[in-house]
């Protein structure tokens, strides 16, 4: 399980991972969870430009099996998303921390809300149970 | 919940484990689109021991299942099954829609859904006893196992490894494949393909599990099981039907009137001069885009006309496809509708299933 969860990023008790990058925080799904969803064959994308709080849905993932929602672990804004699984979101599946992230979110409360986040260790450890 | 019986196989195969009709079945071995196409293309296995396996016997059971189900039971002979059938409360809603096979003469195997064995097993009491005949009814899913082979190149397994025939819709007793020993093989299955269902006993099914894997078939889940029915049409007992829908609305035609009197005929006969509420559609996505799923609405224009019992993924179109029940004056065949997802509208057209072409 631990090869699959890098420690460079933070993680939820909902599945999303959050890492930082020049000032914004890229976020997606963790290993774990496309590992359960499997077979991802569509990803519907938050408009850029949309305010979301900590917590909020903001994207919804489907598998064969199933529709999940993906939560923002920040509050902020949406600034860019992964278009590219417009047309292959089977990304998600093939590189869930790489090329399979969902959106950049320019955040608004980040020193308060990035040490809410869960360290890895603390993840895996929720996932284990 | 219930397991099947080949748990421990599937997990040291690797297999994911989930539930289904309080049931843990296997969810997937490897991925549901791969194990989809296998079936479209090649040879799928299936572990489908949550099946209801019931056996009616006695002096009156032909009678008694003739009265209970709406296909003539009279016409059957030992070897045949009657599939699909059903079973119908007094309002013609569906009890369960069910395989009939005649073992003997007095002797039936039912085969139904998962999710309604118990109370089939109950209903079957109380009518055998509400109209004194003289049945036994005893459940032997929990002795057995039952494995689906399905898929486009059946016929090479046939060639390869059955030396035998057998018709469609008909079945072998006590024979022999691959070294085990089958207590029923029929030419039946659930997925649009071609394909057989056995029933076995649990360490001959364990062993022939194994052995069909050795020779190249892939082990298959319950999630592709479930979009290979919907793109071949077929209707999921909780979804297309339930206590509350009959044949006339599922256009489910599994009901014959050249027989005696049975549970629901004489509903399903003033129907015939009332008409219906509601009619079963197929609807494909326009676009590649968001699923439909069951419970979503369904709108022509901006009036909601009716609701999704099954939507998913067709592997096969990759696009969404979905079954349904609309108003009947709106079934427009060929025409478009929409449906809504998460408060957004998806244009989708009304087909008749199946979804793929054969």
């Amino acid at each position: 399980m631990e090869k699959n969860h890098p420690s460079d990023r933070k993680y939820t008790k909902d599945h999303e991972w959050a890492y930082k990058e020049n000032g914004l925080i890229v976020i997606g799904i963790t290993w774990y969870a496309q590992s359960k969803l499997k077979d991802i064959v569509y990803v519907e994308l938050p408009k850029i430009g949309k305010k979301v709080n900590k917590g909020e849905a903001i994207a919804v993932v489907e598998s064969v099996k199933t529709a999940s929602d993906v939560y923002s672990p920040v509050s902020g804004e949406i600034v860019e998303v992964n278009k590219e699984l417009e047309n292959k979101p089977e990304l998600i599946n093939q590189d869930p921390y790489g090329k399979g992230w969902i959106a950049k979110i320019k955040p608004t409360n980040l020193e308060k809300e990035w040490n809410e986040l869960l360290e890895v260790k603390d993840y895996l450890k929720l996932i284990s149970t | 919940m219930f397991v099947t019986p080949l748990k421990q196989i599937h997990i040291e195969m690797g297999a994911n484990m989930g539930e289904f009709a309080g049931w843990e079945v296997v969810t997937n071995y490897t991925s549901s689109i791969e194990e989809h196409l296998a079936v479209r293309n090649g040879i799928g296995l299936f572990d489908v021991s949550h099946m209801g396996r019931i056996i009616v016997k006695g002096k009156d059971s032909t009678q008694f299942l003739d009265y209970v189900t709406t296909k003539n039971v009279l016409k059957l002979s030992p070897g045949k099954i009657s599939i699909p059938t059903a079973m119908l409360n007094y309002e013609a809603g569906f009890v369960d829609d069910i395989s009939l096979f005649m073992l003997d003469e007095k002797e039936y195997l039912i085969v139904c859904n998962a999710i309604n064995r118990e109370k089939n097993i109950q209903w079957l009491n109380c009518i055998a006893k509400e109209k004194n005949y003289s049945v036994e009814i005893i459940d032997i899913t929990f002795k057995t196992c039952m494995l689906a082979l399905q898929g486009r190149k059946i016929k090479d397994f046939e060639e390869r490894e059955l030396n035998l025939n057998i018709e469609r819709d008909s079945f072998l007793k006590n024979i022999k494949i691959l070294d085990c020993k089958v207590e029923i093989l029929s030419k039946s299955g659930w997925t649009g393909e071609n394909g057989y269902e056995l029933i076995l006993e649990i360490e001959e099914g364990k062993k022939i599990w194994k052995k069909l894997l050795t020779i190249g078939i892939k082990p298959c889940g319950i999630v592709a099981r479930d979009s290979l029915r919907l793109e071949a049409g077929f209707l999921l007992y909780g979804n297309e039907i339930s206590e509350e829908i009959n044949p006339l609305e599922a256009r489910y035609w599994i009901f014959s009137f050249n027989k005696g009197e049975y549970i629901g005929r004489k509903k399903l006969e003033s129907l015939l001069e009332e008409g219906i509420n509601k009619i079963r559609i197929g609807l494909v996505m326009k676009d590649k885009g968001p699923l439909p799923r069951k419970g979503n609405e369904i709108y022509s224009g901006n009036k909601k006309i009716g609701y999704i019992t099954s939507g998913g993924y067709s592997p096969t179109l990759d696009k969404g496809i979905a079954m349904g029940y609309v108003e009947p004056k709106f079934f427009f065949l060929g025409g478009s509708v929409k449906i809504k997802i998460r408060d957004n509208m998806f244009e989708a057209k009304i087909i008749e299933p199946p979804f793929f072409k054969k």
